[in-house]
């Protein structure tokens, strides 16, 4: 018995320099023993809580039924590890970690001891922890940016919200997928050209690409696709990052197809006026002056003064046909339905170089007997009569050799003169700012015709402008 | 005195008809016998009436006066034609002698020069006014030194397929690099090469390049040459 007594009081002196809080309770719940650092951590004196029975003081009044029946349950099976949030006198709260067991002394007492580890600040930190991460998750699912994570063996590990609302017929756990695969029904097949894949290679990916949704209808996204390496540096999966950039496509797609109706109907429009100029307004200008000249009877005597006043008038109408036909040729270039773009482009460089003095040298080659469409003959015929007005105004030029050449599949035109040339950076930052037409307004034709135009000046040493387009305008960007 | 010559008047405005035909009335040497405001109605009124001399507007509303010379003048052989125009663009005065007509008459022009060009006609002259006749002069005086519309090779007999290679080549392509481009096999590059060389009447590869850079099918600095 001396021994078990030595062994009682062993283990209340282990029990009183134990760093960890314990509890030691009949199975009533009353409490026999409490030991100092348990003391310490709640605030509560042993000689407060010896005898008391439970609910205890440091249960939280929101959980104390959970936590009651936790205790009963713990009282008669004994717990391993638990949680608990409690707290102190002073209101303070505080995690443990908690081991109970029951335990017996020689008479056939059972006691409920309880052993406590604060895990206060382990607790904290994993809340932060958490909490950062929720915030870091809300962040990601509320972008309007597709994030996916992709794995080596090319599996979707995560999707953010967006992603899943735009293919919501995808299940990531189920179906190893990675973009490219992104249809519906889903390909099964794994694509080496895909971005996930070509970032699971090491490499960042910048594309835009072009795809009918499960909707049926067209988007067009932006991805951006880099790998992710862990801590060592390895290469653990690809990220995918998606935007969806279709409204801004749409817009610009709309605004090219207006731009080019507004071309049209600038053509249209003055084609009516200037057959409306020279076939109705001169017409009748002319009929007028025949009128005029027969309207006295040329074997009466007619008054000097009258003769003199019919003369005036009809000098005074041979200026207005002249200026009216002038003005409708300017309208519509003559002659290009009736004789086809090649010569009444070399009759209009003819002219120009009579009425400038610029030498102009046209040459054409691969274009004979064919007929390019009216739009892009006119857009053409309009690009060389905005480039020699652009040489009359600023070139100072004294030559101009234009060639125009078709090679299979484009067009090509160059306009080359000999003139004083100009600074080209300096003169596109002009030309935003001052809103004039020549130059960009033949950039403008250009787009429409779906070719690129290169523009190449030095001081001293001329201009030269190079364009290049398709010969035939390319699908689904026709015209209206 | 002798008979007078018959005419028939081809223009869509009547007004202006109404003014040839009163400057007509002021001679006795003619009569309109017939009038047409379209191309049909011209075709089956010749057909009828067999005018000495038809005055023939360029725009008609159901097709070009222009194209219309060559059916009136089938079917009439002895009918004259009097181009009678609002145009006096050198183009449209050259087609109108081509397709057959004999003289050509500014509409501005109509009040002066009217009966002295269907006198001229008539006898078997050719016609203009000095509104056109001045533009003609002009291009037959500008014609010789220039060679405005040929390039004086024969890129225009290529294919477009051959057009394609040869820009490739001009540029610097090899051969495989250019069948690999294009899709075919360096076999038929060397084809299309032997072709265009044929073509265009040249022997050696840096002419092909020349005559491309002459073309303005590549770039190069022209004014430097």
């Amino acid at each position: 018995m001396t021994t078990k007594t030595e062994n009682a009081e062993f283990g209340i002196f282990l029990m009183a320099y134990s760093p960890n809080p314990i509890l030691v309770c009949q199975a009533d719940s009353a409490i026999t023993y409490v030991n100092p650092a348990f003391e310490k951590l709640t605030g509560f004196r042993a000689a407060e809580l010896i005898g008391i029975n439970a609910p205890y003081p440091w249960w939280l009044p929101e959980t104390i039924d959970k936590t009651h029946r936790a205790f009963q349950t713990a009282m008669t099976t004994g717990v391993s590890r638990i949680e608990e949030h409690f707290q102190k006198k002073n209101g303070d709260r505080f995690w443990v970690e908690l081991t109970a067991g029951l335990i017996e002394n020689g008479s056939g007492t059972r006691y409920y001891l309880s052993n406590w580890v604060d895990i206060t600040d382990r607790k904290k930190a994993a809340d932060e922890l958490r909490e950062s991460e929720e915030r870091y998750r809300g962040l990601v699912d509320n972008i309007t940016t597709g994030v996916t994570l992709i794995s080596p063996d090319m599996k979707i590990q995560a999707m953010n919200r967006q992603m899943r609302r735009w293919y919501p017929h995808i299940d990531p756990s189920e179906k190893p997928l990675c973009y490219h695969a992104y249809h519906d029904p889903p390909r099964e097949d794994r694509c080496t050209d895909c971005p996930a894949f070509a970032s699971l290679k090491d490499n960042e990916v910048h594309e835009s690409t072009r795809e009918v949704s499960v909707h049926g209808d067209m988007r067009f996204h932006r991805i951006v696709s880099s790998p992710i390496r862990n801590n060592e540096g390895r290469l653990v999966a690809a990220i995918n990052m998606i935007e969806d950039i279709t409204a801004a496509r749409q817009t610009e797609m709309r605004i090219k197809s207006l731009s080019h109706q507004l071309l049209r109907a600038q053509e249209d429009e003055r084609r009516m006026i200037s057959r409306e100029l020279h076939d109705s307004v001169a017409q009748e200008l002319s009929t007028v002056k025949i009128a005029l000249a027969t309207l006295l009877d040329p074997h009466a005597s007619v008054p000097p003064e009258m003769l003199q006043k019919v003369s005036k008038l009809t000098r005074l109408l041979d200026r207005s046909i002249l200026s009216v036909r002038n003005l409708s040729y300017g309208l519509r270039p003559p002659g290009l339905e009736e004789f086809g773009l090649l010569q009444t482009l070399a009759t209009f460089c003819e002219e120009f170089a009579e009425s400038t003095g610029i030498e102009v040298d046209f040459q054409t080659a691969g274009l004979k007997n064919s007929f390019l469409g009216s739009f892009i003959e006119i857009n053409l015929y309009r690009l060389i009569q905005e480039g020699l007005n652009n040489i009359r105004k600023h070139a100072a030029a004294s030559r101009v050799m234009i060639k125009l050449v078709g090679s299979h599949p484009n067009i090509i035109l160059r306009i080359i003169d000999d003139g004083q040339g100009f600074d080209v950076k300096a003169r596109e930052r002009a030309l935003d700012a001052e809103k004039r037409l020549g130059l960009r307004s033949m950039k403008e034709r250009v787009s429409l015709l779906q070719g690129r135009m290169e523009l190449r000046s030095r001081l001293g040493k001329g201009t030269s402008i190079h364009v290049r387009f398709p010969r035939q305008e390319k699908k689904g960007e026709s015209k209206k | 005195m002798s008979r007078k010559n018959s005419v028939l008047i081809v223009d869509d405005h009547p007004l202006f008809r109404e003014g040839l035909k009163s400057i007509i009335a002021s001679s006795r040497q003619y009569e309109v016998v017939g009038e047409a405001g379209t191309g049909q109605e011209a075709i089956d009124l010749v057909g009828q009436l067999s005018p000495d001399l038809i005055l023939l507007d360029v725009s008609l509303p159901d097709g070009s006066g222009l194209e219309l010379i060559g059916d009136l003048t089938r079917c009439c052989k002895k009918s004259r034609i009097l181009i009678v125009s609002m145009h006096a663009k050198i183009d449209y005065i050259v087609k109108a002698f081509q397709a057959g007509a004999t003289g050509y008459l500014a509409k501005g022009s109509a009040a002066e020069k009217l009966l002295q060009g269907m006198e001229h006609v008539l006898k078997g002259d050719y016609f203009m006014d000095t509104s056109v006749s001045q533009q003609v002069v002009k291009k037959l005086v500008g014609l010789a030194p220039k060679e405005s519309l040929t390039t004086g090779s024969n890129y225009d007999a290529l294919t477009a397929r051959e057009q394609e290679v040869m820009v490739l080549l001009a540029e610097g392509l090899s051969v495989s690099q250019a069948a690999e481009k294009l899709f075919i096999s360096p076999k038929t590059i060397e084809n299309h090469r032997s072709n265009i060389m044929r073509k265009l009447g040249i022997h050696k590869t840096i002419d092909l390049v020349r005559t491309a850079a002459r073309l303005g099918l590549i770039d190069i600095d022209l004014w430097k040459e």
